[in-house]
């Protein structure tokens, strides 16, 4: 039985394992190559080319698009550079508002992922499809339904006011409190669905060991159940930081103006007034190079975990 | 010995398997003959199942020459092999019914549709599944799935049949009844069967011949009797059964027999194995093999102290201390209404059945 | 002994926090839902039940706009998620079945590189891209861009799905002398056609459900349901949206529960394979 497990995948040559099947692969390649890998490298072209009013690049190499995420130099370009905070804070505060959305979506989304995990089979099928559905609902709809139901005169604020529980309308919308709201519900399917595997995985054989050598629950749930599921919890922390750094839907509809997010600083640079394409291409590509290096921590904790 | 009469099925001529650094399979050569039943016996990881996944074409060789009835099939696929494989884990299409899994060979090989009805009901009846025909595979037990497996690649009547250990994922007592089975049927249909297996009982029984193998290559070939009662080295000699083994020195040697002297200058009378170099051995008893006597017993040829006596059923296991320090086994059978007068700490001779101890060199 | 494990497994709250979370997935769209049956213009009063916001959706002023956003969504899903499937399962042969080899885990790495980027940065990207090339934004530069990023979430299911059928069947097929396309067609396929199945909706519906990218590729005149039901909020909630919302809605859960219950066909006839 070893024999056979051993040689199969050590890849042998004959039967099953082709190495010339490495050319089905190709397809993929060229098209994710081509219109994701090239577009990217070309992004990072165009943030170092001179911008062109109303959109679009004049091509002249130009470090104005980090120079201007970066520094002031006051309205004319003429007076000493000082730090530039305006673009820097919003992406700390989109850096902010990611990590709390993540933290919240843990603190919410670990109970429910466990509670469903431990579900008889009878009903845990049932709790895990109404986890499930959100997630495959689109996500327009769900931040427009969002923004309907906490609006100021929205049914939320109505059946507050009708139960008595305040006197005038608490306003929700176009606050900080309603991004994070947003981003909290978007993305918490992602936290629990990972995490709910990891948990369904986990022998619950060790929690009784460890019940029986007179750890109390809570040392149980810490000790032993969370360093176990603690790959699902980082994937799902993973899976809700990365889209909630670079969202735009919950910020605009959610948040309006006053609320940016770094999605909708990009978003402006293309589509909005702004106009200003290298730009909005340096933005991207920092916002890419923070997405890049919290995967590659993602990566090496792996492989540390892994070894 | 008869078989040597018959054509020959498969001939290994000097197969060496490489992977990487790994050597699986170490210049192994071997004739397997038609309508035998041929055991590859090894423990894991020996390079039992490479041999078999070469000959079947699911590997191929870093060096050596397969030949299939006197044609090489070295270079030909797995498809193109009238050679078929009976899975260890049955490797049924679960997506196929019964008759499907049983007619898949012949459909691939083009038969036409009549042939392969009559032949695919013929192999059911054969594996006495006839009426198992629309069942999915994945509703049949495992045994079930066994039979199934056989007459899957029974059905092309192959050449070769080649079994992969396909016993094993079965318990007990179908393991049991499906060797007397699997004999039958090798009988019937006079196809050559190669068998791979860890299990020795299963190949002692089941087997015309034998080749025993060890760390990529064959430790000995012969018929079941003859691996059990003249191993050929001491690997062979471990491997299968239970055995004695006493560190001695060959102090006469005249060819196929001899004498050795143990640790205490005691000397005892031999058989030789062919390949004898070294003068240091080990001297092999079955522990069947031994008889226990009185102290003084002028035939016993080893003496000793009883340590211990284990019952074991049909027989009892007695531990010896011997005069040279080492420890001796002794099976005893158990026959109504007698019972060993010995008892532990007696002092007793023990006498060797002539022929039976045999000196392997190191 | 149930009893007592039942008892290290339970934790107080968790059951409260569950429904927390149940109750704050759904109650917008709940909310949403009932609304989008208001007979009332206003959108905050209840006015009675009424279907006429479906039937302005079908046959009012701004229908025929919708029903061309609808078209094009679905039309654009459709085709970009099946060849994203036909693409995706090309790749899982090649990267689950060809050995190791190197630069594999490269290989990996640029197949799921369109869920490791940001989406605005892929859209950005992919923006620029078009424009540098000349390329005209419209309806096909929605569908290439669609297509790639439907990759990935074909890839994985029927990736998983291919992990799980052992070489062995294919081995058992090659032995009684299928050649290696029969191999593939009659034993590797059907047995891989769970996993290919549910790549292919979860490909379809994350096309359709595509805002970000599309709103940068699409160019002016060609509307998605998403970028118009945005262009409309963007005026303020009317009843109408929240019925086509409700519309989608309940297709979403229509493939949520397809695709549940042929994963669970899948996982029934996995389970013997084993």
């Amino acid at each position: 039985m070893a024999g056979i497990t051993q040689h199969s995948s050590s890849g042998s040559t004959g039967g099953t394992f082709d190495p010339l099947r490495k050319r089905l692969l190709f397809p993929a390649w060229l098209m994710i190559g081509f219109f994701l890998v090239l577009p990217v490298l070309m992004m990072l072209v165009y943030s170092f080319l001179t911008k062109e009013f109303r959109g679009g690049v004049v091509w002249e190499f130009s470090t104005a698009a980090y120079d201007q995420f970066f520094f002031d130099r006051g309205l004319f370009g003429d007076e000493p550079a000082k730090i530039e905070w305006t673009y820097i804070a919003i992406f700390w505060r989109s850096m902010v508002q990611a990590f709390t959305a993540t933290v919240i979506c843990l603190l919410i989304g670990f109970p429910t992922a466990y509670f469903i995990a431990t579900r008889p089979d009878s009903t845990r099928n049932i709790w895990l499809f109404l986890v499930t559905v959100p997630y495959w609902v689109n996500l327009l709809i769900r931040t427009v339904s969002m923004k309907f139901l906490i609006r100021d005169n929205g049914p939320l604020n109505e059946w507050l006011m009708m139960v008595g529980v305040i006197d005038s309308p608490i306003h929700l919308i176009n606050t900080n409190f309603a991004v994070q709201l947003g981003l909290f519900y978007s993305y918490l399917p992602f936290m629990v669905l990972p995490i709910y595997a990891s948990v369904e995985r986990f022998n619950f054989s060790l929690a009784e060991a460890a019940a029986d050598l007179y750890a109390d629950k809570w040392v149980i749930l810490r000790r032993v159940i969370l360093p176990a599921v603690k790959p699902g919890i980082i994937a799902g922390c993973i899976l809700v930081f990365v889209p909630s750094l670079g969202a735009f839907l919950a910020p605009d509809l959610l948040g309006g103006a006053k609320n940016f997010m770094i999605g909708s600083l990009i978003e402006e640079q293309f589509k909005g007034a702004a106009g200003n394409w290298p730009f909005g291409a340096a933005a991207s590509m920092i916002l890419l190079s923070m997405v890049l290096l919290v995967l590659m921590f993602y990566a090496r904790n792996q492989a540390r975990t892994a070894r | 010995m008869h078989t040597a009469s018959k054509p020959i099925a498969i001939d290994l001529a000097n197969i060496s398997k490489q992977y990487g650094d790994v050597t699986a399979l170490n210049d192994v050569s071997a004739s397997i003959y038609d309508s035998e039943f041929f055991t590859l016996l090894g423990p894991s990881g020996c390079g039992k199942t490479t041999l078999l996944r070469i000959i079947a074409g699911f590997e191929s060789v870093s060096a050596g020459n397969i030949q299939l009835y006197g044609q090489e099939i070295r270079d030909l696929p797995a498809n193109k092999r009238p050679v078929n494989t009976v899975f260890q884990q049955y490797s049924l299409f679960p997506h196929m019914t019964v008759a499907e899994n049983v007619s898949f060979g012949l459909q691939m090989q083009g038969r036409d549709r009549t042939f392969i009805k009559q032949r695919t009901a013929q192999m059911l009846e054969l594996v006495q599944l006839d009426s198992f025909a629309d069942r999915k595979s994945t509703q049949l037990s495992g045994g079930q799935q066994q039979r199934v497996a056989l007459a899957r690649a029974l059905a092309p009547e192959p050449k070769v049949l080649l079994l992969d250990e396909p016993l094993s994922a079965l318990d007990l007592k179908l393991r049991q009844s499906m060797r007397m089975e699997l004999k039958q049927i090798q009988k019937q249909t006079g196809i050559t069967f190669v068998f791979v297996t860890h299990d020795q009982e299963e190949a002692l029984t089941m087997s015309d011949r034998i080749a025993v193998m060890s760390n990529g290559q064959i430790q000995q070939t012969g018929d079941a009797h003859s691996i059990y009662t003249s191993p050929g080295n001491l690997f062979v000699a471990d491997f299968i059964g239970e055995i004695n083994k006493l560190d001695a020195t060959l102090v006469e040697d005249s060819g196929n027999a001899g004498l050795c002297q143990l640790g205490d200058g005691v000397t005892v009378e031999c058989s030789l194995s062919a390949s004898t170099q070294q003068s240091k051995g080990q001297l092999c008893i079955r522990p069947e093999c031994l008889t226990i006597t009185s102290i003084d017993d002028h035939q016993a040829s080893l003496r000793g102290e009883i340590d211990q006596f284990v019952f074991l059923g049909t027989d009892t296991q007695v531990s010896v201390k011997i005069t040279t320090g080492a420890s001796v086994l002794v099976r005893v059978q158990n026959t109504s209404g007698s019972r060993l007068a010995a008892k532990a700490g007696d002092h007793v001779g023990l006498i060797i059945d002539p022929g039976s101890a045999r000196f392997l060199d190191y | 002994m149930a009893v007592a494990s039942e008892g290290v497994k339970r934790y107080p709250g968790f059951f409260f926090i569950a429904v927390f979370c149940l109750v704050v997935l759904y109650l917008p769209l709940l909310v949403v839902m009932a609304y989008s049956f208001n007979d009332s213009a206003s959108i905050t009063r209840w006015g009675g039940f009424s279907l006429r916001w479906y039937e302005e959706v079908f046959t009012g002023v701004e229908s025929a706009k919708y029903k061309t956003a609808a078209w094009n969504s679905i039309t654009i899903a459709l085709m970009a998620s099946v060849s994203a499937t036909v693409i995706a399962t090309a790749a899982a042969l090649g990267m689950i079945r060809s050995g190791s080899w190197r630069g594999k885990a490269s290989s990996f790495a640029l197949i799921n590189l369109p869920l490791m980027v940001p989406e605005i940065v892929t859209a950005v990207a992919t923006l620029i891209f078009f424009s540098a090339i000349g390329f005209k934004a419209g309806y096909l530069t929605i569908l290439v861009a669609h297509c790639v990023f439907c990759i990935p979430f074909a890839y994985l299911p029927i990736a998983a799905r291919l992990q799980g059928v052992e070489t062995i069947y294919e081995q058992a097929a090659m032995d009684l002398y299928a050649t290696r396309s029969q191999a593939f067609l009659k034993v590797l396929l059907p047995l891989l056609l769970p996993g290919i199945f549910s790549g292919f909706l979860l490909a379809f519906i994350i096309s359709l459900d595509d805002f970000i990218i599309t709103n940068f590729v699409k160019g002016a005149g060609v509307e998605t349901l998403p970028t118009a039901i945005f262009g409309a909020v963007k005026q303020g909630i009317k009843p109408n949206i929240m019925a086509i919302s409700t519309l989608m809605l309940l297709v979403s859960i229509l493939f949520v529960s397809v695709s549940y219950f042929v994963s669970r066909l899948g996982d029934s006839s996995e389970k013997v394979t084993k």
